[in-house]
């Protein structure tokens, strides 16, 4: 296992909770994990696990009711939670650029898409018009935007999904950032357009020597994509491991029945296995494991002890009390 | 191009409209009860003069050849003959225009040079101070007549304090400056007559400032929803990702996009500015159209009001036409 | 069994809601009790106020405030404060009967341009649209000095300049519930238009209407107000508000209690019913509720 740098670390039991007219939704309840230079970590987990709510926390973009409430993101060595707001304005599209998941609803509609690329250039690059226009330019070619020069001058609406998440792509990169955050970035796409914007998102972030954490509730996804997969339940990670062992040796009960789920073409099965049960309420959830109402190997500590994530095997780690540790 | 071709087009769908709103003036200039003519004519029309006008207005004839004559009448310009001026009424109303118009123009500008500022302030200190503050200011200017505003404001600033002046455009042994606009403050700019200018500004004060509260009231208001709206929205998101300011995001950001819907609602403003000039008006003896319409209706000057309602109506038209031809500029995503 | 329990329980959550909206929004608690205070003092005006509101009596002409006229007195000699109390009925009554009658009108023309659709829509379409080609107050001015300036006539042609608004929006939740399911099954069961409208689409539609109609209170009142003020609506002796401030105008200098106090009472009663109206849209507008 190569030692690299390790590029963001979220260690202290990461909180953001939402304070509501009806309770405190809590709906990152105790997050850690890292991701090292040039690898790309896949968070999964189904809708309103906190995986987005996770992303935004990393960029303190998280807004009121929800605040972060405990923990430390450690990026580069530096604590951005302790850090002034304007020290965080330097990083975020600088060293840190976020992909949002509807381009659509992401560009400023009455602004063109060559003044929002330029801007971002122009405030952490100090460059005037004329070579932030060239610069701009250059970065509509590189996510392979035909036309480029002309694309400049629409708006956000006249271009389609595909051109609309390759111009929010340019913008989130313009700046070679050191850690690419992609929040479900082709879930708003049609589906002949989410190859192409997947393999140039990895081949950019190839190219910049970049790391990614990458936010998707598509496990097909991440086997193509991911490095590493964090999947979260309920707010919380359950398990931790290379994107190989996560399908051939998922050892939470949730994992496992995620992969279970997926359907395959060669299966003999004629019914899919679900998992039973619903998402707990994030403002009351069970006691102890989140998961084990719905738990097949749900056993008598299951509800009493909230278990941690710990290391089952080197660079494996789980949060069940069954998963065999020592 | 595309634009001239709009605007004609949007020209083109106002004429029935315009017709409409002949026939509704015809139609109520003809419903009061009484021989019409003698009403307009007054006590002390003559026989020949009562001949005249019938025969002008064609009063023995069905009504709608009666109508028909009106819009002849119209469109030579002839609005009546004002009982208490004895003058045609499109002479008065041209003698007044430029008082209410610089009057309207100067309280909408107020309004919306300080309106919009108070609206973002209130919804980027949501729940704070300076939003419970414009709330309250903007409810209460919503709920105040604006002719007790009015005043209150002579009240205390003219009769009380004496600081400004509350009668009139200029004081008595001031000449209005030479007339290019007909806008006194315009006009004694271009001509460089310092003390006519300040002597018109403290006149003007007063009565654009009561006039404009209203108004104010509610551009605030709709700048504050609109603002909150698109503070929502994702790409505010998006723009703060990408390590913008927060001045930055509001006012370029949020700002362009929640200004649009303000500027939809300036048309119906200036209406409730028309209408509250009326009042203002006769209030501060601003000899504009609005005095001159009280002091007709004081008169059953019927002629007078017709003509009255029909150009304040026309005004209001086409204000709205501009502003829908500047929403449609503004806004990149609607197509013409 | 467990549906029947998250019903309730959503209801009640739905209640606790609606008080928890109340308590966040205790202006709007103001307003209700202003609204309440001005029917109270308009039911009730013979007994709370302390003199004939049309009893002239010159020697006291314009007293200031005092013990025995708590808001001074007007040019006749009347007691001003009881004229404000017996205003509250006219204001009442006028702010009612305007919108009564527009809804009327405009629910009639709305249901039928929203309902049968085709040429009888467009027609409606342009003849609303003239009408609110006028600035509003201009075209009452104009309508009811063809008519004769009297109260009457004042709440007739405000009625009559206000019944397109309520129209067009009666037109839209009519357009808006002709395309449900249950309309088309009501007429495959063999309805006839008459009785979709009266048994359907009637009970559907009045909800956004009425609720604006409350927040219109004000500025009906406002509108009256202004016409009185220029001589048009209620005539003398009436102790309209705003006759009383036209009438107290030109004592301004030395009698500043006459018209600022009817202004006042204007402006509390608008306050109160434009709070009012406002909590009501908050607590009714779906999407604040999550």
């Amino acid at each position: 296992m190569n030692e690299r740098r390790v590029i963001l670390k979220i260690q202290g039991d990461l909180k953001t909770y939402f304070f509501t007219f009806d309770g405190v939704a809590k709906a990152v309840d105790g997050v850690n994990f890292e991701i090292a230079e040039g690898e790309t970590f896949g968070l999964v987990g189904e809708t309103g696990c906190g995986k987005s709510v996770t992303a935004l926390s990393v960029l303190r973009l998280v807004d009121p009711p929800g605040r972060i409430v405990s923990g430390e993101i450690l990026f580069e060595g530096k604590d951005l939670l302790r850090m002034k707001e304007r020290e965080m304005q330097k990083v975020r599209g600088d060293k840190i650029g976020m992909i949002f998941q509807d381009p659509m609803s992401s560009l400023n509609p009455v602004m063109t898409v060559g003044f929002q690329l330029k801007e971002s250039i122009r405030l952490h690059k100090g460059l005037r018009e004329k070579k932030a226009e060239r610069l701009a330019i250059e970065m509509l070619e590189q996510v392979r935007i035909p036309d480029p020069s002309k694309v400049m001058k629409r708006f956000p609406h006249e271009l389609s999904g595909g051109m609309q998440q390759r111009v929010m792509i340019g913008i989130a990169l313009c700046c070679h950032p050191k850690l690419i955050i992609a929040d479900e970035p082709t879930t708003a796409l049609d589906v002949t357009i989410q190859a192409q914007i997947l393999r140039l998102i990895r081949d950019l972030k190839h190219d910049f020597g970049s790391s990614m954490l990458m936010i998707t509730h598509n496990l097909g996804l991440v086997s193509k994509y991911c490095d590493r997969v964090g999947v979260m339940y309920a707010g919380s990670l359950v398990e931790v491991c290379d994107v190989s062992e996560v399908f051939s040796e998922p050892s939470h009960p949730y994992t496992k029945g995620l992969i279970e789920a997926i359907p395959r073409v060669n299966a003999e099965r004629e019914t899919l296995p679900v998992i039973a049960g619903r998402i707990p309420d994030i403002i009351n959830p069970p006691p102890g494991c989140k998961f084990h109402p719905r738990c097949k190997e749900a056993g008598p500590r299951c509800s009493e002890e909230k278990p941690r994530l710990l290391e089952a095997k080197p660079g494996h780690w789980v949060a069940c009390v069954h998963a065999g540790l020592h | 191009m595309r634009l001239w071709a709009y605007i004609v087009r949007r020209l083109v769908l106002i004429l029935p409209t315009l017709v409409g709103v002949t026939v509704i003036t015809f139609t109520i200039s003809r419903l009061i009860p009484g021989d019409p003519i003698a009403v307009s004519l007054g006590p002390y029309a003559s026989r020949e003069q009562i001949q005249l006008m019938r025969a002008k207005w064609g009063l023995d004839k069905p009504l709608y050849i009666q109508y028909l004559l009106y819009l002849r009448n119209l469109s030579k310009g002839d609005l009546g003959v004002s009982i208490h001026s004895k003058r045609a009424v499109l002479d008065d109303l041209k003698d007044f225009f430029p008082a209410t118009f610089e009057l309207t123009t100067a309280s909408m500008l107020i309004s919306i040079l300080f309106g919009i500022p108070i609206g973002i302030i209130a919804a980027v200190r949501k729940n704070r101070w300076p939003d419970f503050v414009t709330r309250l200011y903007a409810l209460a200017g919503v709920s105040m007549p604006v002719f007790w505003l009015g005043l209150l404001l002579l009240l205390v600033f003219y009769f009380k304090l004496g600081w400004l002046p509350g009668v009139g455009r200029l004081d008595p042994h001031l000449s209005p400056p030479t007339s290019i606009t007909g806008l006194y403050l315009v006009d004694s700019l271009f001509t460089a007559n310092w003390e006519v200018f300040f002597n018109a500004l403290k006149h003007i004060l007063l009565p654009a400032f009561s006039l404009s509260c209203v108004i104010m009231a509610t551009i605030s208001r709709m700048t504050r929803a609109s603002m909150l709206e698109v503070m929502t929205e994702n790409y505010i998101k998006a723009a703060r990702a990408k390590g913008l300011s927060e001045r930055i995001v509001i006012y370029r950001h949020a700002l362009t996009n929640s200004l649009i819907p303000v500027v939809t609602i300036i048309g119906v403003m200036y209406g409730v500015c028309l209408a509250g000039a009326v009042l203002t008006e006769s209030i501060f003896s601003w000899p504009g159209l609005g005095r001159y319409a009280v002091k007709a209706i004081t008169f059953l000057d019927l002629d007078a009001i017709m003509g009255f309602t029909l150009v304040a109506t026309l005004i209001y038209v086409f204000l709205n036409l501009i502003v829908d031809v500047i929403y449609v500029v503004i806004d990149p995503r609607i197509k013409y | 069994m467990a549906l029947v329990e998250d019903q309730t329980e959503r209801r009640s959550r739905d209640w606790r809601f609606t008080l928890h909206l109340i308590w966040k929004n205790p202006l709007m608690v103001v307003g209700l009790a202003v609204v309440c205070l001005l029917f109270l003092m308009a039911i009730f005006a013979p007994l709370i106020s302390p003199h004939d509101p049309f009893k002239i009596n010159p020697p006291q002409r314009l007293k200031p405030p005092s013990t025995t006229h708590l808001l001074g007195t007007d040019v006749a000699g009347r007691d001003i404060f009881s004229r404000i109390v017996y205003g509250a009925r006219i204001t009442l009554q006028i702010g009612i009967t305007v919108i009564v009658l527009a809804l009327l009108i405009g629910y009639i023309f709305g249901i039928m341009a929203g309902f049968f659709g085709g040429a009888v829509d467009e027609l409606f379409m342009r003849i609303t649209d003239i009408f609110m080609s006028f600035p509003y107050l201009i075209l009452a001015m104009g309508l009811t000095v063809a008519l004769g300036p009297s109260i009457q006539n004042a709440m007739l042609a405000m009625a009559v300049v206000w019944w397109p608004t309520y129209a067009r929006l009666v037109r839209g939740e009519v357009l808006k519930l002709r395309g449900r399911a249950f309309i088309y099954a009501s007429k495959g069961l063999g309805a006839t238009n008459l009785f979709i409208i009266l048994r359907h689409i009637f009970p559907n539609s009045w909800m956004p209407v009425v609720v604006q109609s409350s927040l219109d209170f004000g500025r009906v009142i406002m509108y009256a107000a202004s016409l009185s003020f220029i001589g048009l609506g209620a005539q003398p002796p009436t102790p309209e508000w705003g006759a009383m401030i036209s009438d107290g105008r030109a004592f301004l200098e030395q009698a500043w209690w006459y018209p600022t106090f009817p202004g006042l009472a204007i402006m509390v009663t608008i306050l109160g019913f434009n709070l009012m109206g406002d909590g009501l849209r908050d607590i009714l507008d779906p999407r604040l509720r999550r």
